[in-house]
């Protein structure tokens, strides 16, 4: 096993595309975790909240602040880490190297789950960075005493790490890449927001739960209007469940077409 | 070291038979040449060899061992088939992803490199190699795992004829060490020097499985074109040659059952018969290739 994993670690490192994302992820998420901490600001000034950045749930939405757009990114490295090997017709090589086709996805998993951990790390890096002058300039806390906010923190991280296994699947059961990528991210960034939003605004609060974007914000306890938090929110260890269930299923339907068919 | 067997096969793609009830084997320390027309059914053979495609029945096997139940396959067979890279990835790092499951160091990936002559361009992207420089790449990451069976699709295809020639010294030493090559080709003349044995198929069926010794290539034939037929003719059977007279486009002329050219040439001398022409006659082995593939429709 540890063979596979290396040779797939090496596969995603050998090209370009991981850092690529890895430094769109830092800037990008330092850009939206601006924008939860700038929200915040407006509501402190115009005295709709007396002191927001000592609140948890601000907090932790601006920590997070990259999520809703690094989740995304981190889907487009699952995708194409599987589709580029069908697009460049390399799969008959890797599947030669470890004819165990189970084994070698098990393999693709856990390096896009390696990559994907430092994807969250850069992310959420990015936002307590962006969390420093809000914070010190408004007389709030961090809060890095409170075990809920590191919860929230690597839980972050997980969450984004986990959805390189929707794009692995998306990857397998679509296995046009640029047609796996633009359906990734019309979903991630177009249907599932729309959607989410839809229930949020009807107060569907059971459906939004259920929604990817709905059981990341409960998972990670973050209020922030921006990111159309649930007024209901599931508890968030319900709420990892789910998400783990939206991440593994396309991988699972994925690992199970991919180790049925013929690699023409 | 046992040899390849293929059994029974089957292969069919929604009624229609890829590769039809197939059996054949590959024996080491010998050069197999696996013959058949573009469709034959060589590349689908090959592909359920190395467990890519599954075959709807009979089996295709190492010794027992089907290839993804090799305890090490990169160490045990090395394959060439489309030969397709990653453009954006250099060929060292191509290697470098396979070499973790082949047990094989970096140090082994930058010998196999300088080996089939890429050291130069061994950190370049892939997208800039040349056709032959991709196959050259190919080789060395079937060689990765030092394996004892190689498995060969098509490889003289965008290879220079340096290239070629490089390559079946490589697969002769290879084979003469003790291993075993399985290599694809369409082109009979293409594998004629490198080949031991030869497994001609054609539509999914075997035509025939010989050695290259045996495959009848008209040797012991000298064509003797000569202005004096009758001296000629009483010249060489004094010295005791079987022949006959022949005509062709250019007229008359002696078939002598000997390939000893020189025995004939210095009997015609030695009586001073002007000579037009002496040759050894070869039937053309794609020739021989074409009849097989006509007997068996």
């Amino acid at each position: 096993m540890s063979g596979v994993l290396r040779a797939e670690l090496r596969r995603i490192a050998t090209t370009k595309l991981w850092w690529i994302v890895l430094i769109c992820i830092f800037v990008l998420s330092a850009g939206y975790a601006a924008l939860p901490a700038a929200v915040a600001l407006l509501q402190s000034r115009s005295g709709v909240a007396s002191s927001p950045f000592a609140d948890p749930g601000i907090i932790r939405s601006i920590y997070n602040g990259g999520n809703v757009l690094s989740r995304i990114l981190a889907m487009v490295v699952g995708i194409a880490t599987v589709g580029s090997e069908y697009r460049y017709g390399t799969l008959a090589s890797t599947y030669l190297a470890t004819p165990h086709r189970v084994r070698m996805l098990l393999g693709k998993a856990a390096a896009l789950l390696i990559f994907g951990v430092i994807f969250g790390i850069a992310s959420v890096a990015a936002g307590m960075l962006v969390s420093i002058p809000f914070v010190l300039a408004n007389g709030g806390t961090f809060l890095l005493n409170q075990p809920e906010t590191w919860r929230s923190i690597i839980l972050g991280v997980c969450s984004i790490a986990s959805w390189t296994l929707i794009g692995m699947g998306i990857g397998i059961l679509i296995k046009n890449m640029l047609v796996a990528l633009v359906v990734g991210i019309l979903l991630g960034f177009l249907v599932e927001p729309v959607v989410s939003v839809v229930f949020f605004l009807k107060r569907w609060d059971e459906l939004l739960n259920l929604m990817p974007s709905g059981a990341t914000n409960a998972m990670l306890e973050i209020t922030s209007p921006v990111l159309f938090a649930g007024h209901n929110p599931a508890p968030w260890w319900l709420a990892a469940l789910v998400l783990a269930a939206w991440c593994l299923l396309p991988a699972l339907a994925g690992v199970l077409s991919a180790a049925r068919r013929d690699v023409a | 070291m046992p040899p390849i067997i293929v059994d029974r096969l089957i292969k069919s793609y929604n009624g229609n038979l890829a590769v039809h009830n197939l059996s054949f084997m590959v024996e080491p320390g010998r050069v197999t040449g696996f013959l058949g027309p573009n469709g034959a059914g060589k590349t689908t053979t090959m592909r359920i060899l190395v467990g890519l495609v599954t075959p709807t029945t009979g089996t295709a096997t190492f010794g027992d061992l089907a290839y993804a139940d090799l305890p090490h396959p990169q160490q045990t067979v090395g394959c060439v088939l489309d030969a397709r890279f990653h453009p954006g990835r250099s060929g060292r790092n191509h290697l470098r992803v396979l070499a973790p499951t082949a047990g094989a160091s970096d140090r082994r990936v930058d010998e196999l490199l300088g080996e089939v002559g890429l050291g130069e361009v061994a950190r370049q992207p892939v997208g800039e190699y040349s056709m032959g420089m991709q196959q050259r790449l190919a080789l060395a990451a079937a060689m990765l795992g030092d394996p004892d069976y190689l498995i060969l699709d098509e490889p003289a295809n965008g290879i220079d004829p340096e290239g070629i020639r490089w390559l079946r010294i490589f697969l002769r030493d290879f084979a003469e060490s003790g291993r075993a090559v399985l290599i694809s080709s369409h082109l009979l003349n293409e594998i004629e020097a490198t080949a031991d044995d030869i497994v001609v198929i054609n539509r999914g069926r075997l035509l025939a499985q010989m050695p290259m010794s045996e495959l009848n290539l008209g040797e012991g034939i000298t064509r003797a074109r000569v202005p004096d037929l009758r001296a000629a003719l009483q010249a060489l059977a004094a010295i005791g040659a079987q022949m006959e007279t022949a005509v062709d486009e250019r007229g008359a002329y002696l078939r002598v059952h000997s390939h000893d050219v020189g025995q004939v040439g210095a009997a015609l001398f030695s009586s001073g018969i002007v000579v037009d022409e002496l040759v050894t006659e070869r039937r053309d082995l794609e020739q021989e290739f074409f009849s097989m593939l006509e007997g068996s429709r």
